[in-house]
């Protein structure tokens, strides 16, 4: 089994629900808690697991603004485990899952020096790192219902330009969304390999601008005489 | 890089130990240079403290010391294990060493080739000890300025050179040819150094074309998400101009070798030998300071650059 994410980039609208579901519910649960620092003061501060950032993508074809959210891509090959000393950072065999065992971490910091996704981060009051764990403790509860047994910010997401599903299974949400359109890795150079695959935006259609045809009449004098 | 003060010092105080301690023990094993026993325990002792002053700096950046012991677990895949395992592991090597070739042995036999055995493996110990620390860097392939064959290479030689300046200091510059070998390890320092700085000039493979899937595009960061500073800008971006660098480069030069280099071959004084081990002390820290500053995490290119 090989669980992961596929985001549409061409869907999502830079709402931030994602990481904000993904506060809610690892706020407590098996990494909890998600320290924030001067939450109501000036300068805000605390770690999270998912980040959304935004950019202008400019080409001679087509421009636009991409929202582009990001949380551990759960590489297959994860140098954040293998820098790290303690064994407090391990990838799962059984489904993919990179997870810091939080009683183990002494907060050295190496393995968000590792990581080039920035999907690291130290909850300085509690001294370990954090990231995503793809919502382990509810894609595996029993207790929830079956189709809520997903991650928070796939649940949440308004546009549904999040899928989770095991990538090994052609039937799965994420295998379906990489049927027709081509899954991209981010920064495939350096050899991590990432499971999370990224869905560029689509081409859009470019529409035709016909000119008016010219008219003659009383109506078309109107328009000439108050267009500007 | 955010560049760590405990990370700087402990790199550099360390090395001063470590280097001071491997010559301390070629001298006496091979008497190149003989210390009184008393002495040399005292010389040695000192290398120890300064060894122990870094590597408990070094704990000082962890934000829960309290797991500290479990990175001796991980030897098998992690440079960071495995520099805290031959650290630890150092200790009784380097005191049983130490212990044994204090006292100049009048017999022969298979004591001599016990006490040339233990200094062998206490060299290459410090030596292993060394790379280990370098490789924690050079490791991070999300970091191409440390991902770079030179830093290795640079950290012993590094060793060796501040130990030679130590051990010039305590033998007065008497053993022969130890002035010779100084110079040499303080040339090779700076062109190794020289060949890194000029290695720094070659284009990155990362862009923020790749990192963000858009080969072709021209892309620029439009919002970070957040109103102020997270901790990946706190920990990877750290901006410093062009100019500073540019100087810190120069004054590393002077400071860490050109300087040495000068005091060393006009001793006239023992104080000229400190000032000469003091240059270095400073001119190595100014180092290690510019190697995080100068090192760009890839991070940075989803932050716009």
């Amino acid at each position: 089994m090989k669980l992961g994410l596929v985001i549409d980039l061409d869907t999502c609208v830079g709402c931030h629900g994602c990481a904000i579901a993904c506060k809610q519910w690892n706020g407590s649960g098996t990494i909890g808690p998600l320290t924030d620092l001067q939450a109501y003061d000036e300068n805000p501060d605390g770690a999270w697991l998912n980040r959304i950032r935004t950019y202008e993508v400019e080409s001679p074809e087509d421009s636009r603004t991409v929202h582009f959210p990001m949380s551990c891509l759960h590489c297959e090959k994860a140098d954040c485990v293998t820098v790290c000393p303690t064994g407090a950072s391990y990838k799962r065999e059984e489904d993919g899952i990179v997870l810091v065992d939080q009683d183990k971490c002494m907060g050295c910091n190496l393995c968000a020096w590792a990581c080039p996704y920035g999907a690291r981060e130290l909850d300085q009051q509690q001294g370990v790192m954090k990231k995503c764990t793809l919502c382990i403790d509810r894609i595996y509860d029993q207790a929830l219902p079956e189709e809520e047994r997903q991650p928070a910010c796939v649940l949440t997401c308004p546009t549904k330009s999040r899928k989770f599903g095991d990538f090994d299974d052609p039937e799965s949400d994420v295998s379906k969304a990489l049927a027709n359109r081509d899954g991209v890795d981010l920064m495939p150079e350096l050899g991590y390999q990432p499971t999370n695959k990224y869905l560029q935006p689509r081409v859009r259609q470019q529409v035709e601008q016909k000119a008016p045809e010219a008219k003659s009449g009383f109506v078309s004098w109107v328009n000439k005489m108050i267009e500007r | 890089m955010h560049p760590a003060f405990s990370v700087l010092f402990f790199t550099v105080t360390s090395g001063f130990g470590y280097g001071f301690l491997l010559w301390l023990l070629v001298a006496q094993a091979t008497q190149w240079w003989s210390f009184t026993r008393d002495d040399f325990l005292i010389y040695c002792a000192i290398a120890g403290v300064l060894i122990t002053l870094g590597l408990l700096s070094s704990t000082q950046h962890l934000a829960n010391p309290k797991n500290a012991w479990r990175s001796f677990t991980r030897f098998r895949t992690s440079w960071l294990s495995r520099e805290g395992v031959l650290a630890v592991l150092g200790y009784p090597l380097f005191a049983l060493t130490a212990y044994l070739i204090a006292e100049p042995s009048q017999q022969g036999g298979i004591w001599v080739g016990l006490r040339i055995a233990l200094v062998a493996v206490s060299t290459l110990w410090i030596i292993a000890l060394t790379y280990c620390t370098a490789m924690i860097y050079a490791s991070l392939k999300t970091i191409p300025q440390w991902h770079n064959g030179l830093v290795p290479p640079a950290f012993v030689v590094f060793t060796l050179s501040s130990g030679l300046l130590c051990f010039g200091l305590v033998s007065q510059w008497q053993p022969i040819g130890v002035l010779m070998l100084t110079c040499i390890a303080l040339i090779a320092g700076a062109g190794i150094k020289m060949m890194y700085f000029k290695s720094l000039g070659a284009p990155t493979r990362s862009s923020i074309n790749t990192a963000t899937s858009f080969s072709q595009a021209k892309v620029t960061l439009f919002d970070s998400g957040h109103s102020s500073e997270n901790f990946l800008q706190r920990e990877f971006v750290y901006h410093v101009g062009p100019k500073t660098t540019g100087l810190a480069r120069k004054l590393i030069f002077v400071l860490a070798f050109v300087l040495p280099l000068l005091l060393i071959f006009t001793i006239t004084h023992a104080w000229l030998s400190w000032a000469a081990i003091i240059s270095a002390y400073i001119g190595l820290l100014l180092e290690r300071w510019l190697f995080f500053v100068e090192a760009k995490h890839v991070v940075r290119h989803y932050y716009g650059e």
